[in-house]
């Protein structure tokens, strides 16, 4: 389980805010008991480079073959497709404060382009890089359907700190940071619900 | 240098010769006493106002500067006045056909400066309810500085600005903003917004007016943000010639000459500059420079006739022309090529202007501007010499306006105008020929309610063949609390209309794929991109796509201006900006290269405020002047959501993972910064005839890249770090002021900004310049 400042501020607003507002505070600590629930499972440097793509199954936490069946997701360069009856969408949230899943709007066309959960800096320092936009959930109904909500971390091996001026040059980021690694962090709601 | 306005001085004369040659006398047989007011160059003036202490009867002079009273002959005590000229006493002693002559100066302009920008009319400076900046001609001549960019970089509340040239932000507000004139006529030729400021000469300027705050109740669209007026010199009765030669770091020459011949009743102007630089880079690369080899042409010439006593002709002509040249590679994925790229940019302007005086209180100005300008860039592959890109862009703009001033009394004076204005360009990145049509009238009361409250208030409205109607209206006040203390204020809306650009758009970047259409045209340009099969998806309605609104600003200030003890003068203000329906560019469709089709939109709002302080100290020889600014920019939009807890996201910085932008953390505009100072030391050193200068300008840190991909500015890694400019110049005068040595230099500290061209390093300049007929 990953340590999460956030969460924490986040609760501890709630519960000092509660002290104002008690029938607020109820529902929240509602909500964050069923958060607490759930696990979050870190995905680090998932290898996309070596061969063109990388299947990841997000039931059992593995990355598999591109012919077996248990895939959810696939990534190739930026573009996250899905398959094996997966669907996903994009929306808008912090990971640990997102609680319901829509029911709607799952498509299995693949999620690309610039600005959708990443940001291509083109000549804006750093340049040339693809940073995931903070504040974007792709939220996945797996081919069990299941929910999933998934936060996109980096697309560089060692997740690098990308506000230093070491990433800023090109020519040596690919050798220190090779692209095409993927590190993200995710939720499976395992009960069949949109809750989290 | 000859400064002919420097001394106040008042010289009475006692002519009798020209008495018998007045025609009219005998039309006033019952006037017993009669006198004449003449300038510096014996040129009669009008309109000044003769007061006799003992008898407390006021006349005024007429066309030919006379004046007569009903009062017995004999020794007077007479006060001349006229704003312009230093207000003097005088005794004369009046007999039986004897016409007295009196000599009326002209302001020292540094002490009493009469200022044309803020009321379209001659104000004094300290008279006028607005903050002003008045730079003049022996303030920039001191420094040793020859091109505008160079006269603004050290202005309070100015911080040039590189997009697309260099161009100022005025009060926080972006190039585009702020309306750039040479004497009252608008310069045209932008490049996204940006007027390059080097363009423009300081070798045949007088001096430099900046009004801040909006002022589309007198200009129209642009003056959000202020006015820039560029007033060229006025030529002088008799011969004059000059010569000045600059030359400095870069190979950066500058040559001018200027000289008149003036009559009494025609006089002609013409000033000739080339300014040429080696170009530069930051980085030390074989090839390519930041700023390539140029050299540019400067000629103007007025002509004046007074044809006859009430009436004024005046003939302008203003041409610039700029080439450029440089040779560096491509840098697109495809491949690396060599080439070779001309660059010319051509600005002429023919400005003619009639003032007609039908009497003491009405005169009528009618002007016309007729202004070209061009660029042309051509690049070609350096090895086959095949053309590989050609970038032309033709600007036509033609203004006819007439201007009334009508004098009610002495307390109420009217100004009024109307024009029509018809402009055109045709471009390779717009489809055809595109055209703006428009007409404005404007009327502006200067009222002086009582000794203390002055009140200057107007509207304009300018009506538009592709946009909405504009009115524009400002009040201003100024009340003189005690004799060294003036409070002002004014409240005023001002518009900045949307540009061809915004408009009409048709361009695709070559090397990046994407495409940027203007307004009016996207939907049609976007279905063209549908039915080639080039658009993957469509992530705006077309059909919902909003004709563009005008820009438009509603603008507070209130400020103070004091004079404790003679030589200090203090000066605050405080500005609050509300800007609404910001135009900006949004994402309409992604294409099937992946690449993203734009269009524009009034979508932001934005709040600019600030406070502005100018400190002002003169000690004998030495002059010191310190000024700062603070301001905070927003925008609302953005700001709204921070505090609403939506929208804005960041990463944590040890988890990685998302978090809310918190309120305190958004920065506001990009490229604004919080802390802007200048400070100026000049110390005249009257025995050896040497001035010294010491000038230091300091811009706090600004907001320069999102590196968290929200598109605002929170993090402080998303700032580029404060910097201070240090300049300074030495000017050594010899041959009775006629020969002038000037040793100069900017930026002592050597700070460098990759990217920013007005930073080049430190930079050495010496120049010389000779009267050589006085």
């Amino acid at each position: 389980m990953i340590k999460n400042h956030i969460f924490q501020k986040v609760s501890l607003f709630a519960i000092s805010a509660g002290l104002l507002l008690t029938s607020c505070s109820k529902d929240n600590k509602e909500l964050d008991e069923v958060a607490n629930k759930q696990e979050v499972v870190a995905v680090k440097d998932l290898n996309g480079l070596d061969k063109g793509g990388v299947y990841f199954s997000l039931e059992k936490n593995r990355e598999t073959e591109e012919n077996s069946t248990d895939w959810d997701i696939k990534i190739t360069g930026t573009t996250i497709g899905f398959g094996n009856g997966a669907v996903g969408q994009l929306v808008e949230g912090v990971l640990d404060s997102y609680h319901t899943a829509p029911t709607e709007g799952y498509s299995n066309s693949g999620i690309t382009g610039n600005n959708t959960y990443y940001v291509n800096t083109l000549y804006n320092a750093p340049q040339h890089a693809i940073l995931m936009k903070p504040g974007v959930l792709i939220l996945v109904k797996t081919s069990k359907g299941n929910y999933v909500k998934l936060e996109m971390l980096s697309y560089y091996k060692g997740s690098p700190n990308v506000k230093t001026p070491d990433f800023a040059d090109i020519p040596t980021r690919g050798e220190k940071w090779p692209k095409q690694h993927y590190t993200f962090n995710y939720v499976l709601q395992s009960n069949g619900t949109n809750k989290f | 240098m000859r400064f002919i306005n420097c001394k106040i001085a008042a010289i009475l004369l006692l002519h009798c010769a020209f008495s018998g040659e007045i025609g009219h006398v005998s039309a006033q047989t019952d006037a017993r006493l009669q006198g004449q007011v003449v300038d510096e160059n014996e040129e009669p003036i009008s309109g000044a106002t003769v007061y006799l202490l003992q008898t407390k009867q006021t006349e005024k002079t007429d066309d030919r500067g006379q004046f007569y009273f009903n009062a017995d002959r004999g020794s007077h005590d007479l006060q001349i006045s006229k704003i312009g000229y230093a207000k003097q006493q005088y005794k004369g002693t009046f007999g039986e056909r004897k016409c007295l002559v009196f000599k009326l100066l002209r302001d020292s302009v540094a002490l009493h400066e009469v200022i044309i920008t803020a009321t379209r009319t001659e104000k004094k400076l300290e008279d006028i309810p607005l903050p002003m900046t008045v730079i003049t001609k022996e303030e920039f001549q001191q420094k040793g500085m020859v091109r505008l960019n160079e006269v603004l970089a050290e202005q309070p509340g100015v911080v040039l600005v590189e997009n697309h040239g260099t161009g100022l932000q005025l009060q926080g507000f972006d190039a585009k903003y702020t309306l750039i004139l040479i004497d009252g006529e608008p310069v045209i030729g932008r490049s996204s917004g940006t007027l390059e400021l080097s363009r423009i000469t300081m070798a045949n300027v007088e001096r430099v007016e900046i009004l801040k705050g909006p002022s589309s109740s007198l200009y129209g669209s642009e003056a959000m943000a202020g006015v820039v007026n560029i007033i060229t010199k006025k030529a002088v009765l008799g011969r004059q010639l000059g010569a000045a030669v600059r030359y400095g770091t870069h190979n950066a020459l500058d040559i001018g000459v200027d000289g008149s011949i003036v009559g009494r009743k025609s006089g002609v102007y013409a000033a000739f500059n080339r300014f040429s630089n080696s170009g530069y880079g930051y980085a030390d690369e074989a090839v390519g420079k930041t700023v390539a080899p140029f050299y540019g042409y400067t000629g103007h010439v007025n002509v004046d006739y007074h044809a006859i006593p009430k009436l004024d002709i005046r003939l302008g002509l203003k041409y610039n022309d700029e080439y450029a040249h440089d040779n560096y590679k491509t840098n697109t994925a495809v491949a690396q090529e060599m080439v070779s790229s001309k660059f010319l940019r051509r600005d002429l302007a023919f400005t003619p202007r009639v003032e007609y005086r039908f009497s003491d209180r009405h005169k009528s100005f009618l002007r016309i501007n007729q202004s070209l300008y061009k660029t042309d860039t051509r690049i070609h592959v350096v090895e086959d010499g095949k053309l590989y890109n050609h970038d032309f862009f033709d600007q036509m703009f033609s203004r006819i306006e007439l201007q009334h001033d009508f004098k009610v009394n002495d307390k109420v004076y009217l100004t009024g105008g109307a024009g029509v204005t018809d402009e055109w360009l045709k471009a390779n990145r717009y489809d055809d020929k595109k055209e703006f049509k428009s007409g404005f009238a404007y009327l502006q009361a200067d009222v002086e309610i009582s000794e203390r409250l002055n009140v200057i208030a107007g509207g304009r409205f300018d009506i538009h063949n592709v946009y909405d109607s504009q009115f524009s209206p400002k009040i201003a006040a100024q009340y003189k609390l005690l004799p060294w203390l003036r409070l002002n204020s004014s409240v005023g809306s001002a518009y900045k209309a949307p540009d061809f650009r915004e408009l009409y758009l048709n361009w695709t970047n070559p090397t990046q794929g994407y495409s940027v259409f203007g307004a009016e045209d996207a939907a049609y340009k976007l279905n063209r991109l549908i039915e080639a099969g080039e658009i993957a998806e469509v992530l705006f309605d077309p059909a919902r796509i909003k004709a563009l609104h005008a820009e438009r600003s509603w603008n507070y200030q209130g400020g103070v201006r004091l004079s404790p003890w003679k030589p200090m003068t203090i000066s605050a203000n405080v500005f609050y900006n509300e800007v609404s329906n910001l135009i900006e560019t949004f994402v309409l469709a992604t294409k099937t290269n992946g690449k993203s089709v734009y269009t524009y939109s009034n979508q932001e709002h934005v709040v600019i405020k600030g406070i502005e302080s100018t400190i002002s100290y003169k000690w004998r020889d030495l002059h010191l002047q310190v000024a700062g600014q603070y301001l905070r920019t927003a925008n609302t939009t953005v700001q709204d959501a921070i505090t609403a807890g939506k929208g804005y996201y960041t990463r944590d910085a040890e988890t990685g993972t998302s978090r809310l932008v918190r309120p305190d953390e958004y920065g506001g505009l990009f490229n604004r910064s919080q802390y802007t100072g200048n400070m100026s030391m000049t110390y005249n050193c009257p025995k050896p005839g040497l001035v010294f200068t010491l000038r230091w300008a300091y811009r706090g840190r600004f907001g320069v890249r999102d590196i968290d991909g929200n598109g605002i500015l929170n993090l402080d890694e998303e700032y580029a770090p404060g910097y201070s400019l240090f300049n300074a110049s030495i000017v050594k005068s010899f041959y009775k002021d006629r020969i002038t040595c000037t040793l100069s230099a900017e930026n002592l500290g050597d700070v460098r900004r990759t990217g920013v061209a007005t930073m080049p390093g430190r930079l050495f300049f010496a120049g010389i310049s000779y009267r050589i007929i006085n």
